[in-house]
């Protein structure tokens, strides 16, 4: 693995490998290579949100109140 | 007795053998005996289907008949037979949604789709191979034999909805449901050379739809011809109260306002999706071919650009995969080893995405629909058309792993902002695969974006058939 890339998004080898043992997931050394080659990838891609939205926008999730009523749901 | 031959009911679209079917020419029963044929004939070199339920389809064809007699229809489809996508609940009958793991779970509700094409008259011939978990495809280790694309079988049918774009195209099927979290109705009926259409989200009711990602699926029908979906969307649509996605808000019947007329029509070309975002030349040229077509038929044509599609995909396919790792978390953790190596690679990825990931991308998904929707309002758009895929379907085996991360998804936009969009097929492409564009429209106008891809079919019916 790229521990120089790991580094540049903060990440040691130890904390992938922990974020690996975390998922429970039963994956091979080759898989978690592959997947991790993916999430570089996908971290790289995730920058260009930071163009789009501010990280103080409205919230993600919108829960509205009045979707909910007394009664039971 | 029928004065159509069992050859000739194959081709026949969901309007035409609803015409026979009210003249009189043909009944149910023997409608659904001649696709029975068809499917025995065909299913066991393209894999289509992955349970069959005949003996069911002949007792409700023969049920749709005794109300034809009785001036009792149930609806425009009473008597149609459909197929459904594996990933939809049938009660009794086998769903596996494309897993070994799944192989031997039977639902005891159906789908809300299936309840509502069941209250409608139609009649069901089984269910429809697809993509294991609806994720992408082609696992060629699933447990489950791949279909196969009869315009060239080394190639990808499209996925997840494969099942359904291959018994559509080789005429096993009038009708069949799909469902699109990223583009899997709209891909195997580009791929396939069909027509499907993701509706606005929430139109359709997902109860009982074995979910991807409940932010971004949406269940859709898919046809030989736009104005089959219209007719079919209009049987499926409606508010659901038992499931949290439904949308309150209904639309008028969609099939009987189609029209051939598209003069009040404006529809935005969008022309940066090119081939600096892995767009084929020969796509990009089909898509201004169709655009004058549709100039020809009345309508205003303007250019715009959208946000980039990369911005559109990589919020999609945040969404999709770590709301996907939720939902089967803790099957992998006991089943990984028994799922086809592409979902478990595709899945397995949303164990490390991070929340600040999932909520950007959710702020993103926001902030992308208001850019889009916003830019329709500013240049009075009724319509967005792009290309329908990046190019040719690639060979099976050729499939990354993480394609969508190496080349953008042109299905991804419709997804993230809810629009309603249709694939329309526009040609052949000099490899001699079908290609296609995509029609998309603003929420709840599902009418308007069937009615231009009908319009375009009537005028181009050479793009029509099936393959042999």
């Amino acid at each position: 693995m790229q521990k120089s890339k790991l580094n540049q998004m903060g990440l040691s080898l130890d904390d992938w490998e922990r974020l690996a043992e975390q998922s429970g997931l039963d994956i091979t050394q080759l898989e978690k290579e592959e997947i991790y080659q993916a999430y570089l990838r996908v971290q790289e891609l995730v920058k260009r949100l930071d163009q789009i939205v501010k990280s103080e926008a409205e919230p993600a999730a919108i829960f509205l109140a009045e979707n909910f009523s007394n009664e039971q749901h | 007795m029928s004065n159509i031959s069992a050859s000739e009911i194959a081709p026949l679209s969901v309007f035409e053998l609803s015409r026979f079917l009210a003249a009189g020419e043909i009944s149910a029963v023997e409608i659904t005996k001649a696709l029975i044929n068809r499917i025995e004939e065909k299913n066991e070199t393209y894999r289509a289907f992955l349970t069959t339920s005949f003996e069911l389809a002949l007792k409700l064809a023969a049920r749709s008949d005794a109300r034809r007699v009785k001036s009792a229809l149930l609806s425009p489809i009473d008597g149609i037979p459909v197929a459904l996508k594996d990933a939809y609940d049938t009660k009794g009958i086998t769903s596996t949604v494309g897993s070994g793991i799944l192989r031997n779970r039977v639902p005891t509700e159906d789908s809300a789709v299936w309840e509502k094409l069941n209250q409608a008259g139609a009649i069901l011939l089984g269910k429809l191979e697809c993509t294991e978990f609806c994720l992408g495809g082609p696992s060629l280790d699933a447990a489950f034999p791949k279909s196969l694309n009869p315009h060239d079988k080394e190639r990808y049918t499209g996925g997840s909805s494969s099942g359904a774009g291959v018994a559509l195209a080789t005429g096993m099927v009038p009708a069949a449901m799909g469902s699109d979290t990223g583009g899997s109705i709209r891909i195997p009926a580009s791929f396939c050379g069909v027509s499907g259409i993701k509706p606005t989200y929430g139109l359709v009711s997902l109860r009982g739809l074995f979910p991807l990602s409940g932010s971004l699926d949406h269940a859709g029908p898919m046809a030989r011809t736009s104005r089959d979906c219209a007719l079919l969307l209009d049987e499926i649509k409606g508010f659901d109260p038992a499931h949290p996605t439904s949308s309150k808000r209904q639309i008028a019947p969609i099939s009987p306002s189609l029209s051939g007329d598209c003069r009040e029509l404006v529809i935005g070309h969008v022309t940066n999706f090119t081939e600096l975002e892995g767009v084929s030349e020969e796509s990009q040229a089909a898509c201004l071919r169709a655009l004058e077509v549709f100039e020809d038929l009345g309508a205003k044509i303007k250019k715009v650009q959208l946000p980039s599609l990369w911005d559109y995909t990589i919020a999609n396919t945040v969404i999709m995969t770590a709301e996907a790792y939720a939902i089967h978390a803790e099957r992998f953790a006991a089943n990984l080893n028994r799922v086809s190596d592409l979902t478990r690679h595709r899945i397995a990825l949303g164990a490390f995405l991070t929340a600040e990931n999932y909520i950007k991308a959710q702020k993103a998904r926001r902030a992308l629909s208001q850019k889009t929707y916003a830019l329709m309002r500013s240049h009075s758009l009724d319509l967005l058309c792009y290309p329908g895929m990046m190019g040719d379907p690639p060979e099976i085996d050729k499939v990354g792993r993480y394609y969508y991360l190496d080349w953008p998804l042109i299905t991804s936009p419709a997804n993230l902002t809810g629009a309603p969009a249709a694939s329309v097929r526009v040609g052949y492409s000099v490899a001699n695969m079908p290609m296609s564009i995509q029609l998309t429209g603003k929420l709840f106008e599902d009418g308007k974006v069937l009615s231009a891809a009908h319009a375009y079919e009537m005028a181009t019916p050479e793009f029509s058939k099936i393959m042999e």
